[in-house]
């Protein structure tokens, strides 16, 4: 039987990605993210020596773990876990007191230089309420990101990740992230972000 | 059981209700949301957004996108998941879009010089003074014989303007979109007639690129990217990349074979040496659907070994012999060519080169190979749309200094969305002819910022993006059904009252929203229309058309398969039409002669080539210049990124990813020259000098040295300037990397050089010699 309540979860098949941040801009766009933050952005990666060079992509977003540090350290009750597993900020609560920036493990979250409180990626909830896909999810021109339930067997997501291996970033923490990744590769995850081209 | 029927009171109730709610809705009616595929919805308010197909035109890709309005505010732009090409998928400039139409920098409104030029003075004019000036220059030229004194350089295709342009005579005109592929289309038309042919990436199972960067850059950019990506992941296809520096293509291929700058040819003479070697040539094809039988092609490939190709361009032997026999066998494969290859001296022939692996498998309207373009054709079953071929007539220039060159007597230049003195090789000379007043009289510009070329107009003119206009066009038929892309206007919509009190008020149009263009900006199509009405005679008559949203209108009634499916009005809902009765994505050649529709041979051979002494079979150049190089000499590569166009160059989302453009070396010939990362050096090239910092890479040739274009700018914006500003965007007041700077522009330093055979742009050429500051 299907479970009614629902687990969402986000995946990158990273063999599809081209590294082309039409997510980090549909994200800007979706989500009014002002300059100098980012909720969404991709993580371009150098490795190897000539001629066997290569490059790597790696788009990040919030993981919305199954075990939020951040919503655990936030002392006025302001980052959120819903049933379904996103994450979101109460703009009213936060105080903007940084905690949950300094617990967060993956640097997801910033200041929102206007409103001066804590804000990252929440998968769009507004628009997954909408029964709609995230906008990063649409805007992906490769198809690279997938979206859904994972407590619904017949959903894409699941049945991709039941087809093949995935990863997510920084499972050592123990934090269980809900975004994964197909192709991940550990190095890029530690690695310096490359320098501007 | 229910009573059926209605009250007295309810009757009222809800006649008065509909009542209301048509009149809340005059002016700003919309076309709904048709399916969950395109709804939206607004972040703060939660109140469903308004979706409207359209197509976008930031680069030739004409890609379909849903415009998202929030009330009266485009507030969204996302790929269209019904078009057959780009299938929901959009790139980085396609969202960035509304940050060109809410720009708070456009231009707006019509402007004329008060100062010298390049003094940036300006006075606002009407639009009647220009349609004043603009037509009593033209009427002049035509009374006086001397219309070929009217030069117009064109970076963007429009059928109106190309109806204007064939209308009043053989002016000058420079073809931007056609310049930036002339190799290659000279190179495809001389094979089989047909400037280009698509690829079939999809179905391929092996495919070798030569110098084309789908997953940044392409003609047909997400519809290739997305086909090339599925081929690769979902059905396990090969890509084999060759490129001078790893391109996000190479990056994400099964393998990258750095090679030397402009000698792809020799590889691929190689490779098809090796394949008639071994009898894997598609001997059929050859014999029936080719000038070229087997036996000719193996002894003129005789002196193309692997071991000299490994010596001429780097690519090891080994590799060029097992890629071959994995071309020929692995099948079905394509060869794929991109700028890498065509926009060198050697272009052309490269280019015959690469395309002689296809013709060796047996590539031509096949499954995974190459096909020729599909179009949507009118009542006597020709392409619907106008071509380019009708302006043949002018006289294509080849750039703003091609004039200077053959002495041409200039009268008016008009620049439609070109900017000669950022974009053209060598821009600075081309900045210093079109400012000289002698050799240019009045110069026009229309575009939607104040461009470099802009600053030193007489007139600069408005232009609306296109997100404000009405156009029709054929997209690329990757399927190879044709397809109809309608580009209609999403922003702004006028209020009721606005709307009410236009004399040319249509009551019949009361629910359709009404738009109009921002500022007085104007799109080039009703400049012409209006230009048309002023000179008046043979040019008025050619151009019968109220507007250009009249014009869209009567082409679209002329194609006799959209007229049975619901005419203007589907095209209107849909953003694009494909002829459903159509057999789907169907290949001329199935293989077997008596079923093969194609009757067209592949001129491998080409008589044309011999007769204007050039080899006529495709053969391999090198070039004397770049065989001398010094230690600190490199070649000089751009490459476009694909946050960089001409709509994007102000854009705050794609410059706060992309700002810099460092100047790539490779890490080792770097630490033999004594430069660091991050270091400051001095680019030294026959025509200039720029002064940009070092990015050491593993992922480009020894032998060459590559920079992003499309920054560097000196005008249009402070956003493109790299400047933090006030204005009523928040946004630009967070401009945050004003310490990196905005970059530099490489087509400073790049020499004017042209393939010889097709006169086309050689950008790639240019040999610089790098000194450390």
């Amino acid at each position: 039987m299907r479970n009614k309540v629902k687990r969402y979860a986000m995946l990158f098949d990273l063999r599809k990605c081209i590294g082309c941040n039409a997510c980090a801009v549909a994200c800007k766009s979706e989500n009014n993210v002002p300059l100098g933050v980012w909720r969404s952005w991709v993580k371009k990666v150098e490795k190897g020596h000539y001629p066997h060079s290569k490059e790597f992509f790696l788009p990040i977003v919030c993981n919305n773990c199954e075990n939020p540090i951040c919503v655990t350290v936030c002392p006025v009750g302001a980052s959120i876990k819903r049933s379904d597993g996103i994450i979101y900020i109460d703009p009213h609560r936060c105080i903007g007191c940084r905690y949950c920036m300094a617990a967060c493990p993956y640097g997801v979250r910033y200041i929102n230089p206007k409103l001066n409180i804590a804000e990252k990626c929440y998968w769009c909830h507004h628009r997954v309420d909408a029964g709609l896909k995230p906008a990063c999810v649409l805007a992906c021109p490769t198809g690279a990101i997938m979206f859904g339930d994972l407590n619904d067997p017949e959903s894409d997501i699941s049945k991709t990740m039941a087809k093949n291996a995935v990863q997510v970033i920084k499972p050592e923490m123990g934090t269980k992230p809900h975004t994964f990744y197909i192709d991940l590769d550990i190095d890029t995850v530690e690695a310096k972000q490359m320098e501007e081209e | 059981m229910s009573k059926i029927g209605i009250s007295r009171r309810r009757f009222i109730k809800t006649g008065l209700g509909c009542v209301a709610a048509a009149a809340t809705s005059i002016g700003t009616a919309q076309i709904p949301a048709a399916d969950k595929k395109t709804m939206g919805v607004s972040r703060t308010s939660l109140k469903s957004l308004y979706a409207i197909p359209t197509t976008c035109e930031q680069c030739p890709a004409g890609c379909g996108i849903i415009a998202y309005l929030d009330g009266e505010r485009l507030v969204q732009i996302l790929g269209n998941p019904s078009h057959p090409n780009n299938q929901g998928g959009i790139c980085t400039k396609g969202l960035a879009g509304i940050n060109l139409v809410n720009d708070p920098e456009r231009l707006l409104y019509p402007m004329k010089r008060i100062g010298p030029r390049g003094s940036d003075s300006w006075t606002r004019i009407t639009w009647d003074e220009v349609y004043f000036t603009l037509g009593t220059r033209i009427k002049e030229m035509i009374r006086d014989g001397r219309i070929s004194e009217l030069v117009v350089d064109k970076g963007q295709n429009d059928s109106l303007l190309d109806r204007f342009i064939t209308a009043i005579g053989s002016i000058h005109i420079i073809n931007r979109p056609a310049l930036k592929n002339l190799t290659r289309d000279t190179a495809f038309t001389a094979m089989i007639k047909s400037p280009l042919l698509f690829e079939d990436v999809g179905r391929s199972r092996t495919i070798l690129n030569f110098g084309a960067n789908p997953y940044s850059n392409h003609d047909q950019f997400i519809g290739i990217a997305r086909r090339l990506v599925r081929a690769r992941i979902e059905k396990g296809a090969r890509l084999i990349t060759f490129d001078v520096r790893m391109s996000e293509t190479a990056a994400k291929s099964d393998s990258w074979h750095p090679i030397k700058a402009r000698t792809d040819g020799i590889v691929a003479l190689a490779m098809a040496k090796v394949i008639v070697e071994k009898e894997l040539a598609d001997k059929n094809f050859l014999d029936h659907n080719t000038n070229c039988p087997i036996s000719k092609i193996k002894h003129h490939l005789s002196p193309y070994t692997p071991e000299l190709a490994e010596r001429e361009s780097g690519v090891k032997a080994v590799d060029i012999e097992r890629l071959a026999i994995e071309f020929a066998t692995r099948k079905p494969s394509v060869a794929i060519i991109g700028g890498g290859v065509s926009d060198h001296e050697n272009g052309l022939q490269n280019i015959r080169c690469i395309a002689l692996l296809n013709w060796l498998v047996g590539n031509l309207e096949k499954e995974g190979g190459l096909f020729f373009p599909r179009f949507p054709l009118n009542h006597q079953g020709k392409p619907s749309l106008l071509s380019d071929s009708r302006l043949e007539l002018s006289h294509a220039v080849k750039g703003a200094m091609e004039l200077q060159e053959i002495d041409t007597q200039i009268d008016t230049y008009f620049a439609y969305l070109s900017n000669p003195a950022y974009n053209d090789p060598d821009c600075e000379s081309s900045a210093r002819f079109l400012k000289d007043e002698k050799s240019v009289p009045f110069l026009v510009v229309m575009d939607t910022h104040l461009t470099e070329t802009a600053m030193m107009a007489d007139m600069v003119l408005p232009a609306a993006t296109y997100l404000e206009g009405w156009s029709i066009s054929s997209a690329p038929s990757l399927d190879k059904v044709p397809i109809l892309n309608l580009r209609q206007p999403v922003v702004s919509i006028l209020s009721t009252a606005k709307v009410l009190r236009f004399p040319t008020f249509d009551s019949g149009k009361l629910l359709e929203p009404t738009f109009q263009p921002l500022g007085e900006s104007r799109e080039i199509g009703n400049l012409c229309l209006e230009l048309a009405r002023r000179i008046g005679g043979s040019v008025l008559a050619s151009l019968p058309f109220e507007n250009t949203q009249d014009y869209v209108t009567k082409i679209t009634s002329s194609i006799p398969g959209l007229k049975k499916q619901g005419g203007f009005k589907t095209l209107k809902r849909q953003g694009f039409w494909t002829d459903k009765t159509l057999k789907k994505g169907y290949y001329l050649n199935s293989g077997k002669k008596s079923t093969s529709n194609m009757t067209q041979k592949v001129k491998i051979y080409s008589d044309t080539l011999k007769h204007n002494g050039h080899p006529p079979l495709p053969e391999y150049q090198p070039v004397a210049s770049h065989k001398e190089m010094n230690s600190n000499e490199f070649i000089f590569t751009t490459f476009k990124s694909n946050l960089t166009a001409r709509g994007a160059s102000n854009s705050k989302w794609a410059r706060e990813i992309l700002h810099e453009n460092r100047l790539w070396v490779n890490k080792k010939k770097a630490d033999r020259l004594g430069i660091k990362n991050g270091d400051k050096v001095r680019v030294i090239s026959p025509v200039g000098t720029l002064i940009t910092r070092v990015l050491t890479t593993s992922r480009i040739h020894p032998r060459s040295v590559a920079m992003a274009e499309g920054l560097g700018h000196t005008a249009i914006g402070n956003v493109a300037k790299a400047r933090r500003f006030k204005s009523k965007d928040q946004d630009t007041n967070l401009i945050w990397w004003s310490k990196e700077g905005n970059g530099v522009n490489p087509n400073k330093i790049i020499e004017r050089r042209i393939d010889p055979i097709s006169g086309g742009q050689a950008l790639k050429d240019t040999k610089v010699l790098i000194e450390k500051i």
